[in-house]
């Protein structure tokens, strides 16, 4: 990182200290050109950033060369030519995040921080600050990242507390660490989800609780980290498991609640110890009022009555199975429950045989296109050459989708089995794990998931058939949303820029290094061992005919249990937000629900009734995507959904192809004029033309689908356009269309006048004030923090 | 294999694209990013034909035909998505591809290709391009057009106009006879005019819109030339596809505007012919594919863009020109050659961050002529280290007069048997050796990598400084004592003991005009306003040349005969003759000489010098009888400070930095002076003569004695 321990003085010494270290890291990366991804990623990891010395040391020692650097190292997002500050703060701009007004939190944090127009780091070199597609903890937006820790419901009053949060969480963690203490004999077992969206609820502090409680009880429990749950709004969760086989469920936890708990359920060790903390315990409740709304107490209803539903609506689970039980890296357990079962009989089985039943289950590819998986698989397997690949595709960059990201941490292991059955059967020797690298956790994970696999011989075993043995490794993405477009996600492994490229051909018929690749996403994979292990019927059965299976849904937005659900093929949209999702948040109305990211469209609410299938989603102008539903209330604005999605892919565009390049960015021309109340009525046709075109002429799926959002927004909700043409944006979305203003209701509290950060609402109590157009930011702090929502959005016009 | 285009069976070839075959049955197909013989990737889709089946557009220039493939290749359909994809390209090509003032010129007179020759200084030829048009009763729309007037003021074309068309009218009457080529020349352009003027063809004329006031500001110190036209015209139109392809689809206005992210006439000397401006890039990426290690993408989406990093711009070769599909890249041709001043280097804030670095500082890191500027005053405003410390020394124990060249962190010095040395300005490694194979006592000047060096035996060369190959030479009669002067336009102003001041063009070595005298030529040439040279001579002439022509247009007798040069600031030029005395000379208007004064007169027999004066806005400083630093002032002559040196003043000249003087003496002591006072702030001995000019850069200083000793002080 920075040199701040080191004895370095002179700038030379410094360079040579660069030159030195890197030569240290290219020894261990390699030389060609195709290592320049893993590269620069070795020297960000070392330098926080990429030195100049550092590349032109790489320019003289490898077969890389200077174009090849630039043009790599400035197309992923994950590099960076400047150095940081100290500690990066990442405010997830995703889809979720969006419509709970991410942007309103990163200006808090600019401005918490002091930062002027066009810094990133604050003059202290402290913090950095910057905006970051997608975190994946959609159901707790908005969601915010500093280094590692993850930070929920950050609304922008909230982000000195974080900070400060922060700052107290760094400094515990310099101080010494305990040391573990021996293990005893358990006297149960507590699981805990340690994914990000519980991670950014709190789970580390209950980890802790229940570390600190045992240790003063004298309990000696199990504390096992397990697969997400995907109740991913009502976390903290624990589940209590005692030797007697009864698992009580305790969502929404406090920290301090937790000793309580674990004193229900478990005995203290020795009996002096008990009375003592019995006797402290009542102390304690009798100067709290704990003891009315204690957690113990209430209803096994009442308290995970909420999340019921949420699993009764998902009666079988394939990828996700095993969820909130089974822990992500234990490979016995895995084993025990079934794993690799699979594997085991296609090595004993004639692949044609697999693909046959693949083929036979109807398994669409999940990444979005929703072509069928067999047919790929006998593509690649047909073709003739010795030498072939299959890759795991686990670049999920779309805003508003984490179902590969859970999948990959929580369920490594049935992945890796499907990437290794699927190898087996096309008969590649080389896998590959592609996974970006915006997902840390799951790389890490994945990492280890292989190392025990090959720990047990499962990785290098050939098949009893083809005596070949597969060689699987992990590749890192740089931060490229186009890098999910197969041909993109090939140039990005041979180290080169993701630009897609026509096809055909087909990388089934010439992909990585010009050799027959088959390319499936993660969720498809991971369904993988299911279908061979119940056979294609079993699984062809569940869905609709013509999509068949689970899909996993990330489902976030405006609804009041978000999370990672996974739910037959042909469940409707309605059946999802009312009964899974529990209905909307605050009672407002459903509007529309957003799938498929980016490259989706908006569904109406009237056409939520139809069912979820590949084919229903197309006619309805959207696609099924990787799986993301971000549920849109009455109080969102269609065309600033549009013009989020449409800013969103401008930016990742890869430059390539005329229209996606610049037809996307003039796209964003008319939605920024529209949503900033410049727009002409003539504007939304020559939207739609501009849109229409570029589906029809871009290069790759990215460029054709990027118009979706706009399409069927103008499809469904034309009439908001037409409004905003007008001047007007009915829900106050648009920023620059509206002002704040204060109703009749107020009673001159001033609450609103302490909060505001721009000194826009003047101190006059127990008079209504007039806001300040000139100085208010738009920051919402006033409409929270008034109690008697006397303060709403006006429009300008 | 067989195929259907518009619904016709057509039998093409499997292994050929669809773009080769439909050509070759008659389509008309355009293309932009596609070279048949060379690296393309699909991109511009200009050339896209409707795939029946799936209803998509494809690229025919990527597209191999398949069994049973259905195409349609000029329906109104894909007529209409061509050119849309041509609407969004030129909403992203930000230039003008005729000069507005041209387009609105009522007597069509191209308004932009006079004044370009103006710039040039060839008056002839743009009296020529100009011809008999008048301007009687015109409301000027021109000047109206300008895109000058938005960033200050419009040029004022009429009455540029009209002093071409009197002197045009002088200069033709004189030089008719001499110049064969400008006659020549002449006639290609008035051809080209006539084509261009009386076609049936109406152009499509792209649009560069508003700047903004970043880019206001930077046009004003970029454009400084006499005319300060902003040059607006493309020098690639001719060649441009995009334009060709707008005019056919019958595009008048961009549908969708112009907004680029690209800074707009920005102009990037890749190689000495071969020029870039990415605002005209439609990212096609031609040049990328097919040049190794030179130019590459940078960034993505809409803000992607070609660079060319520094490093790489010796793997380009000027043949890429021809690939491009717009004016990004061209040539430049000599007739349409702008200053290179205004060409400046720099590849986008992303990637690499050094050329930000030399574009700021890029006066006080090159120091590429022995008084530091064609106009020689010995004024810069680099400063000098505050108290400067010996940093590292050189000896070379050979004589050496000429003067040290700081050039890209290098500096050179050149001994008297024509062994060219360079050592890194940071720590005095030698990094360069050269022998030029004769005797030098000249000072020589670079430019890039280029060096230019009159030697002697009375050859004047132009050398690659990378390979140390010659690019030309040029003999005169005389040895050559003098530094030449180079223009940055392209022109090399050097005086020979053959008492000829020759006008050379420096990319070719050619005689552009030979100035005779009638005594040798000791000095170099001092330029006023990029058009005339002043020099003087050992009989005791000065004289004023026209670069253009190489003939003297005027000159003046002094008292005694000239060894050193003149030194120029603004209208006035200051010169030293060998007695002693001091003259200010002043320019009129048109380059001639209007007058002159003694600013200081010679008392007694030893105030010889064969120094030069430095100049600055308001004061001249000489060395002064025998010992002495004088500073006088400008505008009433009186002296306003005497300050008597330690040791005898010699050959070597004062220098003005900013607010020092700085001063070496033949005997070999270098002394700063502060400008008001006079007082000494600084001494150093070196203990060894004194004769070269030094040279001040990059914060250093380089002081060169006789015996070859090369001091560095920082």
């Amino acid at each position: 990182m920075s040199c701040e321990n080191c004895k370095i003085t002179s700038p030379d010494e410094a360079r040579q200290s660069i030159r030195l270290r890197t030569d240290a890291l290219i020894e261990r990366v390699g030389r060609r050109r195709d290592c320049i991804i893993p590269l620069l990623q070795a020297i960000q990891g070392e330098f926080n950033y990429l030195p100049a010395d550092a590349l032109e040391r790489v320019y003289e020692t490898t077969a890389i060369d200077r174009a090849q650097a630039i043009s790599v190292a400035t197309f992923y997002g994950q590099f960076r030519m400047m150095p940081y500050g100290r500690h990066t703060i990442r405010v997830c701009c995703g889809t979720a995040c969006h419509v709970k007004g991410a942007n309103t939190v990163y200006d808090a944090f600019r401005r918490e921080l002091s930062m002027t127009d066009d810094t990133i780091t604050t003059s202290d070199g402290r913090y950095s600050v910057e905006k970051i597609a997608c975190l994946g903890c959609c159901a707790l937006a908005p969601v915010v990242q500093i280094d590692n820790r993850i930070f929920g419901h950050v609304q922008p009053g909230r982000v000195r507390e974080v900070l400060n949060a922060f700052e107290e969480a760094e400094q515990q963690a310099d101080d010494s660490r305990h040391a573990r203490r021996p293990a005893q004999e358990p006297q149960g077992e507590i699981r805990l989800g340690m994914e990000n969206c519980c991670q950014a609820s709190g789970t580390a502090e209950i980890r802790e609780a229940v570390e600190r409680a045992c240790r003063e009880l004298g309990i000696h429990v199990t504390l096992k980290p397990v697969s997400c749950v995907g109740a991913c709004g009502q976390v903290p969760l624990i589940d209590v498991a005692t030797p007697d086989g009864h698992i009580t469920r305790y969502p929404n936890l406090q920290p301090d609640q937790v000793k309580e708990i674990l004193l229900h359920h478990f005995r203290p060790a020795s009996p002096l110890r008990r009375l003592f903390s019995i006797a402290m315990n009542s102390v304690d409740n009798l100067h709290t009022d704990q003891t009315w709304d204690n957690i113990l107490y209430l209803p096994e209803e009442l308290r995970t009555g909420r999340l019921r539903p949420f699993f009764d609506g998902q009666p079988l689970r394939i990828s996700t199975e095993g969820y909130g039980l089974m822990n992500p890296l234990d490979i016995d357990e895995y084993i025990h429950r079934g794993g690799f079962e699979a594997l085991r009989r296609v090595l004993s089985t004639e692949p044609q045989t697999v693909i046959d039943e693949v083929l036979r289950s109807g398994i669409r590819g999940r990444g979005g296109g929703g072509f069928w998986a067999g047919r790929k698989w006998q593509l690649v397997a047909d073709a003739d050459d010795d030498e072939k690949y299959v890759i795991c595709n686990g670049d999920e960059g779309d805003p508003g989708a984490f179902m590969d990201r859970i999948l990959l941490e929580s369920y490594p292991l049935r992945v890796i089995e499907g990437l290794l059955i699927a190898a087996h059967a096309v008969g590649a020797r080389r896998a590959i794990l592609y996974i970006r690298a915006e997902y840390p956790q799951a790389v890490i994970r994945v990492r280890r998931a292989l190392e025990l696999c090959r720990q047990r011989g499962l990785v290098e075993i050939g098949s009893e058939v083809r005596s070949e043995k597969v060689e699987v490794s992990i590749f890192e993405g740089a931060g490229a949303f186009v890098c999910g477009e197969e041909t993109a996600l090939i140039a990005s492994i041979e180290g080169r820029r993701g630009f897609p490229s026509l096809r055909p051909p087909y990388p089934a018929e010439k992909g990585l290094f010009g050799h027959p690749t088959l390319i499936n996403n993660v969720e498809t994979l991971s369904q993988i061992p299911h279908i061979i292990l119940n056979g294609a019927d079993s699984y062809a059965s569940v869905g609709t005919p013509r999509s068949t299976g689970t899909k996993v849904f990330a489902l976030a937005g405006k609804v009041r249990r978000g999370g990672l659900i996974e739910v037959p093929m042909g469940t409707t949209l309605r059946q999802i937000v009312d009964q899974i999702g529990g209905g909307m948040e605050g009672n407002v109305l459903l509007k529309a629900v957003q799938t498929g990211g980016p490259s989706g469209g908006c569904i109406p609410a009237e056409l939520c009734d139809a069912p979820v299938d590949f084919d229903a989603l197309a006619s309805m102008g959207t696609i099924m995507g990787s799986g993301g539903l971000v549920v849109l209330s009455a109080d969102d604005c269609m065309v600033d959904v549009a013009r989020y999605f449409v800013r969103f892919v401008s930016g990742e565009s890869c430059g390539k192809c005329t229209f996606c390049r610049v037809g996307v960015k003039r796209m964003l021309d008319i939605l920024d004029r529209l949503a900033t109340g410049q727009g002409t009525m003539d504007d939304i046709n020559r939207l739609e033309e501009l849109a229409r075109d570029i589906s029809r002429a871009s290069l790759c799926g990215l460029g054709r689908s990027a118009p979706n959002p706009v399409l069927s927004t103008l499809r469904y909700f034309r009439h908001e356009y037409e409004q905003h043409a007008q001047g007007k944006c009915p829900t106050g979305s648009c920023r620059q269309m509206v002002h704040l203003a204060v109703t009749d209701d107020c009673i001159g509290c001033t609450k609103c006048a302490q909060v505001c950060p721009a000194d826009a609402v003047p101190f006059t109590p127990y008079q209504r004030p007039t806001i300040d157009t000139t100085r208010c930011t738009l920051c919402g702090l006033c409409l929270e923090a008034c109690d008697l929502n006397a303060i709403r959005y006006e429009n300008n016009r | 294999m067989k195929i259907t285009v518009n619904q016709q069976p057509l039998d093409v070839s499997p292994h050929r694209p669809l773009i080769e075959s439909l050509r070759a049955a008659g389509y008309d197909i355009p293309s932009m990013c596609y070279a048949s013989d060379r690296r393309h990737q699909p991109s511009c889709m200009v050339c896209m034909v409707k795939d029946v089946h799936t209803g998509q557009m494809i690229p025919s220039c990527s597209t191999l035909p398949r069994e049973g493939m259905e195409i349609e290749a000029d329906t109104e359909e894909v007529l209409g998505m061509r050119r849309q994809a041509l609407e969004l390209l030129l909403s992203d090509h930000r230039a003008d591809c005729e000069a507005p003032c041209t387009i609105v010129c009522p007597q069509s007179i191209d308004v932009a290709r006079v004044l370009l020759h103006y710039d040039r200084g060839e008056l002839s030829a743009a009296a020529a391009e100009l011809g008999d048009k008048s301007c009687d009763g015109c409301k000027a729309p021109c000047e109206r057009a300008c895109r000058r007037r938005t960033v200050d003021a419009a040029v004022s074309i009429r009455s540029l106009l009209d002093e071409v068309r009197r002197e045009g009218q002088q200069v033709s009457r004189s030089t008719s006879q001499q110049d064969n080529r400008s006659t020549s020349h002449q006639d290609s352009l008035s051809q080209r005019v006539d084509l261009l003027t009386c076609g049936p063809v109406d152009l499509f004329n792209s649009r560069l819109g508003r700047f903004t006031d970043a880019e206001k500001e930077r046009m004003k110190q970029l454009y400084t030339q006499p005319s300060r036209c902003l040059h607006c015209a493309c020098e690639g139109n001719e060649k441009c596809r995009l334009r060709e392809l707008a005019t056919k689809a019958g595009i008048r206005m961009p549908k969708y505007g112009v907004q680029s992210s690209l800074p707009v006439k920005e102009r990037i000397k890749v190689t000495e012919r071969l020029v870039y401006e990415p605002a005209k890039c439609i990212r096609c990426g031609l040049c990328v594919y097919n040049t190794d290690d030179g130019f590459t993408f940078e960034r993505r989406g809409f803000d992607m863009r070609v660079v060319i990093p520094e490093e790489s711009k010796s793997h380009v070769g000027d043949e890429v020109a021809r690939l491009c599909p717009t004016g990004a890249l061209h040539l430049r041709v000599l007739t349409l050659l702008l200053p290179l001043l205004m060409l400046f280097s720099g590849c986008g804030q992303g990637g690499q961050n050094s050329s930000k670095r030399e574009n700021s500082n890029m006066g006080t890191h090159e120091w590429t002529s022995f008084r530091g500027g064609t106009s020689l005053a010995g004024y810069t405003s680099n400063p000098l280290p505050d108290s400067p410390r010996l940093l590292w020394e050189y000896r070379h124990g050979v004589r050496t007069v000429a003067a040290p060249i700081v050039s890209q962190g290098t500096v050179y010095m050149c001994d008297k048997h024509g062994q060219l040395r360079g050592f890194s300005i940071a720590d005095g490694t030698p990094t360069y050796s050269l022998d030029l194979g004769g005797d030098v006592e000249a000072p020589f000047v670079t430019a890039d990598t280029l060096l230019y060096i009159g030697q002697m035996d009375g050859q004047v060369r132009a050398l690659s400084l990378t390979d140390g190959a010659e690019l030309w030479h040029f003999e005169t009669e005389g040895q050559i004592l003098a530094s030449p002067t180079l223009l940055p336009r392209g022109v090399l102003v050097v005086g020979s003991y053959d008492n000829t001041m020759y006008t050379l063009d420096s990319r070719t070595g050619n005689a552009v005009g030979r100035a005779s005298t009638g005594y040798y030529i000791n000095g170099a040439a001092a330029i006023w306003r990029d058009t005339f040279a002043l020099f003087g001579g050992c009989d005791a002439w000065l004289r004023v040349s026209d670069l253009r022509t190489g003939l003297v247009t005027d000159s003046i007798r002094l008292d005694a005969y000239l060894p050193a040069s003149p030194a120029l600031e603004g209208d006035f030029a200051y010169v030293n003759d060998y007695q002693g005395n001091l003259y200010e000379i002043r320019f009129t208007k048109d380059g001639h000489i209007g007058g002159h004064r003694k600013m200081l007169a010679a008392e007694g027999d030893e105030g010889g010098t064969t120094s030069m004066p430095a100049v600055t806005a308001d004061a001249v400083f000489v060395l002064a009888e025998g010992r002495f630093l004088v500073c006088i002032d400008r505008a009433d002559a009186h002296v306003r400070w005497k300050q008597m040196l330690r040791g005898d003043v010699g050959e070597c000249s004062p220098l003005v930095c900013a607010d020092r003087v700085l001063v070496c003496t033949r005997t070999g002591i270098i002394s700063i002076h502060d400008v008001r006072t006079g007082r000494c702030l600084w001494t150093y001995e070196t203990g060894e003569q004194i004769v070269a000019s030094p040279a001040v850069a990059a914060g250093k200083i380089f002081v060169l004695t006789a015996r070859g000793t090369l001091l560095c002080f920082s």
